[in-house]
């Protein structure tokens, strides 16, 4: 559809433009432009172990990338992605420190339950926020955001507090074991199965968005929610599209500590929901953008570590590159596709 | 010296290719009021926007004591001493009374900060000289509707206004409140100011003003003293000509009702402030038409017979049971068929596919590999388009299609077979005569079948061969309730919905 | 005892203090309808720039006021992107609370070598001054939006476009200024935190932006209300701080992270709860037919 190709150009365009950004940057601000735009631009590629390691790094970010995109479809704006990746994080580690002492449980059950205990963690605390919602009409929006923040606060005092391992040097529970966590594929690299099961997890919701009912109704849901009362849509659709939203952040949270940290680490989200959520908001309510902007974003953050490493560049000025790309974005001028988010205040305007 | 003069005042809308005003004409004194009155769509809305300034006209001239005005511009209008009250309060409802008549023109106590009390004095100077009792300190969010209009005038006499343009100023007001405003304009009168009064309330106008303008299809069809004018008269020349033609199908045999039982109720809504509640019955294979102009209670039961909204203290019965005890999702797939008046919000997802807007309805009948494959889903839509006489591709956006084409999605979405109910509000906005023919006839089919039909509309001569039956609301009330029995019914109807058998007050 | 609790007030409004400056900069973008969730990066970049003008200054005055600048810097970004380029609001201070940190490092890299702790012992100052100026600039503020008639522009744009046209008033302006005075406030408010130990440490606005934000809705979008809110998160703080230290004193492993730390949740909790219930209240209230 015409209308699908001009999306897809203004999220390449605003890609593009970061990416100049980048550019520009290097000859403004280092004294080796040439060896910075070339650790940028190949140094993620140009051996294995960084290529793997950038795809490995891709998959939380791409499944937060996805939760943010199902809410987003929904009309919802779920803002606590963070915090349900870290609540992610406590149910993984907790849930496999327990299944550790189960004996003769196979390791792919262990694993398998340790990522679900971490979806059902993260999908509660968004579910909270759409209870909230369809009950009193409290925004998911704001909900959202109050309730992982405090989680987070939660989640970092658990890990790093009484659940701690007091052996350890840093704020962490003890390492799951090795035969517990992700399977490595490509060792010495960092690639664990999270990259495929993240792969995995958006052909699934492109499956969803395109081709099921259920995605039709999101979206019909997400555009005109009147419409969709008049019509019957279920009331629980919204809390179903908060719920998978949620999940796929805690999702990610399990894929930080059974990856390569190999355990819960206080404060080891890091920033990955807003993250992942500027990736849905570049990415588009359907899904389909998210592997390729998740990559993207993974890239600058490779390009940028390899670029500080090598020169005297910044490794943080990805975020520059990131925050580019939203500003371009968000300035179509067309207001049709991307579906202003509910506001904060009641009051009418803007 | 006249004080306005607007002089073959010419407007056409390009994009939905309407001529709103033709030729307008209209002078107005010191002291005036004159009532400037037609049916919905007559073009007095745009008129009263194009002497304000908020639109430009494409011919004809204004001139204030003399001068001429270029048009299109509020600051312009202001200046020449025109101040517009629009029909849905533009107050900022946080601040207060004060705060809001000196908005933009704030008196300063030091530099940047403003002295409440010289706002409060001079609000309240005003008031008093105009008998309004209000206390300027209050907040306008706990003002009544009456009182917040009241303030708006003051506001645009506060900021220098000599005419008043009133849109439509009483249709959120009750009778008495009416009253007390009509108060203020003849103390404004006498005072010197001129008023224009755009109404569709007629009983009001005779009250009130002292000359009236009959606008009908964009043009003046009568302009007279309020002395010289007489209430049925003037109703009649509101009218358009086309509900005549359509008497000739009124009076037409028609199978008589199949059930004696109810299949929708609706008890006990208030539909306006101050009114008495109402109920009405709708029995299978009857069709009965509600008319009232905008502002009368027809939004407000259309949303409660549609479930929309829950009424307060009143209910919506469906077959019996309470309209909210029924799941939605059931209520609209296999009982109700609901086609809203505000098309866009209620009844469409405009950047969603036709396909998606044309099945949703049916969504549960196409399984797992329909969703997957939208070849079956694409047939059925066309199938859908077809049986409705439209044509439009099934992947394009519904924000594309034109109005017309919009509205017969909803017909053919909504009247594809016979429902216990169907509640149909403006069904025909934005039809032509012939898909207004064809509607027609499909609804009179479906009643045949046995639907229980509730047809909302503030046409008079859209349900003339079609109803069986016709209440008239007049602010929030019935005021006619009957069976339609050719063209006298229509002019009852008309008077009913504006007022007129009420009697004119002394 | 009463020296206890009086140093605890100190702290206490030590810790409010730059909440409250930020805060009512974002009741000034939630009064005009177009609320502005760049605090964050706005106290964040302040922060820096106070410190880096600091250290290559070394003077006091041109450091805090160069983080004022750089707040209002940024906030011309997202108000011009909102206002020229029709971006979303939303989005735009989402990009500019990425933006910040990432801008931080790389100029600190780029001119300090360093992306780590910048000092600037130029801008360390005593809190009590620091307390006094922040307390001009709110107290400044808080007149500004409650009493000018600015402010009550403002908050009629808020209301809706149409109804400030109504009055003469040009909303998309209003708007735009509504963000810079955000942005200057802010990055003020962050300077100052820079000012409180004399360097910038990555990240040290701690969420403060947004809990400046939370203390917005918390206070009812009043002036009053919303300094209220911010003394009391301020006081949360510093029992949170105080706890901590008492407890540490009686323990005999010194446990880096205590369950007083849990109180810093308490604001969160308390706004979520608080906000849900008030939109029962107004559910409840609300007139049907």
């Amino acid at each position: 559809m015409k209308l699908g190709s001009s999306r897809a150009m203004a999220r390449l365009a605003a890609l593009t433009a970061a990416v100049i950004v980048a550019v520009l940057y290097t000859f403004v601000a280092s004294a080796d432009p040439v060896m910075a735009l070339k650790a940028f631009f190949i140094g993620p590629f140009a051996n294995r172990y960084s290529l793997l390691a950038m795809l490995e790094s891709t998959a939380p970010l791409l499944v937060c990338a996805l939760g943010a995109c199902i809410a987003f479809r929904a009309g919802a704006f779920n803002l606590g992605g963070e915090g349900q990746a870290a609540v992610g994080t406590l149910a993984s580690a907790l849930a496999s420190s327990a299944l550790e002492r189960i004996p003769g449980l196979p390791p792919i059950a262990c694993i398998a339950a340790s990522i679900m205990a971490a979806a059902a963690a993260g999908a509660m605390l968004a579910l909270l926020s759409s209870i909230a919602e369809r009950s009193t009409g409290a925004e998911v929006m704001l909900t959202s955001f109050l309730l992982a923040q405090a989680a987070i606060i939660a989640a970092d005092w658990a890990i790093g507090g009484p659940l701690r391992d007091s052996g350890a040097n840093l704020l962490g529970m003890a390492m799951v074991p090795e035969r517990l966590r992700l399977p490595r594929l490509a060792p010495p690299s960092p690639l664990t199965v999270a990259f495929p099961i993240s792969v995995v997890f958006a052909l699934c919701t492109i499956f969803m968005t395109k081709g099921t009912r259920v995605g039709m109704e999101l979206r019909l849901l997400g555009k005109n929610p009147v419409f969709a009362r008049a019509i019957g849509l279920s009331p629980g659709l919204g809390s179903l599209a908060m719920a998978m939203s949620g999940a796929l952040a805690g999702v990610a949270g399990s894929f930080l500590v059974l990856g390569q940290a190999g355990r819960a680490i206080r404060g080891m989200t890091g920033g990955i929901g807003w993250n992942g959520l500027a990736a849905a908001l570049i990415a588009g309510s359907d899904g389909i953008g998210a592997l390729p902007v998740a990559l993207f974003f993974s890239w600058f953050d490779s390009g940028s570590r390899q670029a500080a490493m090598l020169v005297d560049l910044s490794p943080d000025f990805s975020s520059i590159l990131k925050a580019a790309a939203l500003f371009l974005i968000t300035a179509k001028l067309a207001g049709d596709e991307s579906r202003k988010p509910g506001r904060f205040s009641s009051k009418a305007g803007t | 010296m006249e004080l306005l003069a607007a002089r073959g005042i010419t407007k056409y809308f390009r994009d939905t290719g309407t001529l709103a005003n033709d030729r307008i004409s209209i002078s107005l004194a010191e002291g005036e009021i004159r009532a400037v009155v037609g049916e919905n769509g007559a073009g007095k809305s745009t008129f009263a926007r194009i002497l304000a300034g908020i639109i430009a006209p494409n011919a004809g001239e204004i001139l204030v004591r003399g001068k001429r005005l270029v048009g299109g511009s509020v600051g312009e209008a202001e200046a020449a001493g025109i101040g517009f009250v629009p029909q849905q309060s533009l107050l900022a409802r946080s601040l207060s009374v004060a705060e809001n008549i000196v908005l933009g023109r704030e008196p300063r106590s030091v530099g940047v900060f403003v002295s409440e009390r010289k706002a409060y004095v001079e609000s309240a100077l005003l008031f008093e000289r105009f008998g309004v009792r209000i206390d300027p300190d209050s907040l306008v969010s706990s003002l009544s509707a009456a009182e917040s209009r009241q303030v708006e005038i003051a506001r645009a006499l506060a900021r220098g206004g000599e005419i008043l343009v009133l849109d439509e100023p009483t249709s959120i007001l009750s009778e008495s409140e009416s009253e007390r405003l009509f108060e203020l304009l003849r103390r404004l009168a006498k005072a010197g100011k001129a008023v224009i009064l755009i109404t569709h309330r007629l009983s009001e106008v005779l009250r009130v003003a002292h000359t009236v303008t009959v606008l009908r299809s964009g043009s003046v069809v009568a302009d007279k003293r309020i002395e010289d004018a007489d209430e049925e008269e003037l109703s009649g020349l509101m009218a358009r000509s086309s509900y005549m033609r359509n008497t000739s199908a009124a009076g037409q045999a028609r199978p008589e009702a199949r059930r004696d039982e109810a299949v929708l109720a609706i008890r006990n809504l208030r539909l306006a402030p101050g009114a008495q509640r109402i109920s009405l019955d709708v029995k299978a294979g009857e069709i009965l038409a509600v008319t009232a102009l905008a502002g009368n209670g027809l939004q407000g039961l259309e949303d409660c017979a549609s479930g929309m909204t829950r009424p307060r203290g009143g209910e919506v019965l469906i077959g019996g049971r309470r309209i909210e005890s029924i799941q939605r999702e059931k209520l609209r797939a296999e009982l109700l068929s609901y086609i809203p008046s505000e098309r866009e919000a209620k009844g469409l997802c405009l950047p969603c596919s036709f396909r998606d807007n044309i099945l949703v309805l049916r969504r549960k009948e196409f399984g797992f590999w329909d969703w997957i494959r939208s070849s079956a889903r694409d047939r059925a839509a066309r199938e859908a388009a077809f049986a409705g006489g439209l044509k439009a591709s099934p992947r394009v956006a519904v924000s594309s299609l034109s109005g017309g084409t919009r509205q017969r999605l909803l017909l053919a979405r909504e009247l594809d077979r016979p429902k216990a109910i169907l509640i149909l509000s403006e069904p025909f906005q934005s039809l032509d005569l012939s898909a207004q023919a064809e509607a027609s006839a499909l609804i009179r089919d479906l009643a045949k079948q046995g639907s229980a039909v509730l047809l909302l509309t503030s046409k008079v001569e859209e349900i003339l061969g079609l109803a069986d039956k016709a209440i008239a609301l007049y602010r929030g009330e019935i005021a006619f309730e009957g069976p339609i029995q050719g063209p006298e019914t229509a002019r009852t109807l008309l008077a009913a919905m504006t007022g007129a058998s009420r009697g004119s007050a002394a | 005892m009463l020296e206890g609790m009086g140093s605890l007030a100190f702290s206490a409004l030590a810790a409010s203090g730059p909440l409250v400056l930020a805060a009512l900069g974002g009741l000034a973008t939630e009064a005009a309808g177009s609320l502005s969730i760049a605090i964050e990066g706005y106290m964040l970049i302040g922060a820096f720039s106070a410190a880096a003008c600091g250290q290559a200054t070394g003077s006091f005055g041109l450091g805090l006021a160069a983080g004022a600048v750089a707040g209002m810097f940024l906030s011309l970004l997202v108000a011009s992107a909102h206002r020229y380029l029709r971006a979303d609001v939303f989005v735009a201070g989402l990009a500019a609370n990425i933006l910040a940190p990432g801008l931080a490092s790389v100029v600190s890299q780029a001119a300090y070598r360093t992306k780590g702790v910048l000092p600037a012992e130029a801008i360390r100052s005593n809190p009590v001054v620091i307390l006094c100026l922040l307390a001009i600039f709110s107290l400044a503020l808080a007149l500004l939006l409650s009493k000018s008639a600015f402010g009550l522009r403002l908050r009629a744009v808020g209301e809706g476009d149409d109804i400030a046209k109504a009055a003469g008033i040009e909303s998309g302006r209003y708007r735009f200024v509504a963000h810079i005075i955000a942005g200057a406030s802010s990055g003020f408010a962050g300077a100052t935190l820079a000012a409180g130990v004399g360097a910038y440490v990555p990240g040290m606005s701690t969420g403060r932006g947004w809990i400046a934000l939370v203390a917005v809705f918390l206070g009812g979008r009043r002036t009053a209300g919303v300094t209220g809110a911010c003394l009391l998160f301020g006081l949360l703080f510093a029992l949170a701080n105080s706890a901590q230290a008492f407890g540490s004193q009686g323990q005999a492993s010194s446990a880096p992270v205590d369950m007083t730390e849990l109180l810093q949740a308490l604001p969160f909790i308390a706004t979520a709860i608080a906000l849900t219930l008030w939109k029962r209240v107004e559910r409840r209230g609300r007139e049907t037919r």
